[in-house]
């Protein structure tokens, strides 16, 4: 099944066309990698998707719905998550309050039901207070569950960032760059949280500049130069393909592999 | 809210609850009746500005929406004749409307330009008032607005011409302010309020709707504040619109900063403290704002969030 569907939409910013005419799909349970050169539009595309910004052509259709021009809220609620290229929490709050707060859209009182705090909002409190401590586990935070998201380190406050989008149970995640600023130990525990995450259900889009953890996690990689679609294919396609070397991985990439 | 705290907390909410109640009963003296009232009406705008400021947004429009409910309500009950506790939820829900109105094309400004536009918006109204003879009564405002109108009540009708009695009134929307503030405050939407303020966009990703809870701060602040305002146009039995402007409004701003933003109990130190202070330490009127300035430059230096902090850090309520 077509999870997400990306149908020939472009986006111009002025007089620059950050994507053009990009079509792209992901089935359901599957990696999707996003690579290409800085200023290929990858960060533009998450931003269409989850509606941050609405494109100028083309459409976009989520789980067989037409989500274009929706607000980025309503897409959350849809199902579709995602993280930030710079890490950006809610930083006076204690991690746990963060993941509890990506549950919001999960709330079942209502507006009423939320302010009278009859016992269909104490269930909501209940509820995300469990789910939030199982995420927090799940991504080796449970003991920074009490500390202030801006007292965290690198590593913790990038994992926090994932279990915030993870928060309301979505069906399709966005990474952006998760790996970004880690070091080698990092990376690799990272890399096993994403795969761990396949599992427990969530497809994943995966923005990503370390080509390691892209070829190592994606089934299936598209690549972007000057916002059109250059290569799409299994990392081993993706490797071999004369443009993707030329445009991004560079020819070192391709002696350092032999 | 640990499990230990609670019956503490409620044994302190019933003293504060009874002492609010015998008040007027203790404190006999016609001045301090008018100061306490006077406070209790500045409570309600300080939490109805605080909820706006929690979602992030600087309203100095404030003193105009009192303005909006002391005006609706005045003409409302002397031209057409409506009973004052009709015109009381009436003059409530016009400024609640025009929060609304406001708010739809402001809201999505952020920092200083939201700021002018709400300072834009309240010298307006201000002129509105002021230009508009007809119907506002001009400079002079509005004079003689009657008393509200005495319940019928089994053994005597209840009257609100004293200040002993209108002080229950004001009581009791003050209560119904911090009530619903309290629930609005402690719950997931509340929550959220502080959250957007923070991070706008992981807000909205994280699937809470931004502009609509600040549209709803935005509303139910307006709304409260327009009912400070009908209340006092009863209570003061004259408005003008020199009593709405500008410098009314950054005084609700410098209570609910001095007390803190976002807390509950914070606007309501802040309301009392700066409206007592004054006279407690027997000032006359023209030093009130170097008293409010050093005040608030003091609480900024060393406390700033507020004096509310400094409750919260010995583990105190609420």
């Amino acid at each position: 099944m077509r999870l997400l569907e990306v149908i020939e939409i472009t986006k111009n910013f002025g007089g620059v066309t950050a994507v053009q005419d990009l079509s792209f799909s992901i089935e359901k349970g599957e990696i999707l990698g996003l690579i290409g050169p800085n200023g290929a539009g990858k960060t533009t595309v998450l931003n269409l998707t989850s509606g941050v910004l609405n494109p100028n052509h083309g459409q976009i259709m989520f789980k067989e719905k037409d989500i274009t021009g929706l607000k980025p809220h309503r897409i959350t609620g849809l199902g579709l998550a995602r993280t930030f290229q710079s890490t950006i929490l809610f930083s006076s709050k204690t991690a746990l309050e963060n993941v509890i707060l990506g549950r919001h859209c999960k709330g079942e009182a209502g507006f009423w039901g939320t302010i009278l705090n009859t016992n269909f909002a104490k269930q909501d409190d209940g509820r995300d207070q469990q789910k939030a401590l199982q995420l927090l586990d799940f991504m080796k935070l449970a003991g920074a569950k009490d500390i202030l998201a801006q007292n965290l380190p690198h590593g913790s406050q990038r994992r926090l960032g994932v279990a915030i989008a993870l928060a309301p149970e979505p069906d399709l995640i966005l990474l952006d760059e998760p790996m970004t600023g880690m070091n080698l130990g990092e990376t690799a525990e990272m890399m096993d949280l994403i795969l761990r995450i396949r599992e427990k259900g969530p497809t994943i889009l995966l923005v990503e500049h370390d080509m390691k953890a892209v070829m190592g996690l994606c089934d299936r990689i598209v690549v972007l130069n000057y916002g059109q679609k250059i290569a799409e294919g299994s990392p081993v396609e993706i490797q071999m393909n004369k443009e993707v070397i030329e445009a991004y991985l560079g020819t070192e990439y391709e002696l350092a592999k032999r | 809210m640990n499990e230990k705290g609670l019956p503490w907390k409620r044994a302190f909410t019933t003293i504060v609850l009874i002492t609010l109640f015998i008040i007027p009963l203790i404190v006999r003296d016609q001045y301090y009746q008018h100061l306490i009232i006077l406070t209790g009406l500045s409570i309600i705008t300080t939490l109805s500005l605080n909820l706006i400021l929690t979602t992030g947004q600087l309203s100095i429009a404030q003193a105009a929406f009192m303005g909006i409910g002391a005006y609706s309500s005045a003409l409302l009950v002397m031209k057409t004749g409506i009973s004052f506790w009709l015109a009381l939820p009436i003059s409530g829900a016009i400024a609640g409307a025009v929060g609304v109105l406001i708010g739809l094309p402001t809201l999505k400004m952020r920092g200083v330009y939201f700021a002018i536009a709400t300072f834009a918006f309240g010298e307006l109204v201000r002129m509105i008032f002021t230009n508009w003879v007809s119907l506002f009564g001009g400079v002079g405002g509005i004079l003689n607005i009657p008393a509200p109108n005495p319940i019928p009540f089994p053994g005597g009708d209840l009257h609100f011409q004293t200040k002993g009695s209108f002080y229950y009134l004001v009581l009791f929307v003050m209560l119904v302010t911090i009530y619903i503030n309290y629930r609005l405050l402690s719950s997931r939407i509340g929550m959220a309020f502080h959250a957007l303020a923070e991070a706008e966009l992981l807000a909205e990703q994280s699937g809470i709707p931004v502009m609509k809870y600040k549209l709803l701060a935005f509303l139910i602040g307006s709304f409260f504040t327009g009912l400070s305002g009908c209340l006092y146009a009863h209570y003061s039995h004259y408005i003008a619109p020199g009593f709405f402007s500008f410098w009314e409004s950054v005084h609700f701003i410098i209570m609910a900063v001095i007390g803190g933003v976002g807390t509950l109990g914070g606007p309501i130190i802040g309301a009392v403290f700066l409206t007592l202070l004054p006279e407690l330490i027997r000032a006359t009127k023209e030093y009130e704002m170097v008293i409010y300035a050093s005040a608030l430059i003091a609480v900024l230096l060393f406390l700033p969030k507020g004096l509310m902090s400094m409750l919260r850090s010995s583990k105190n309520i609420i």
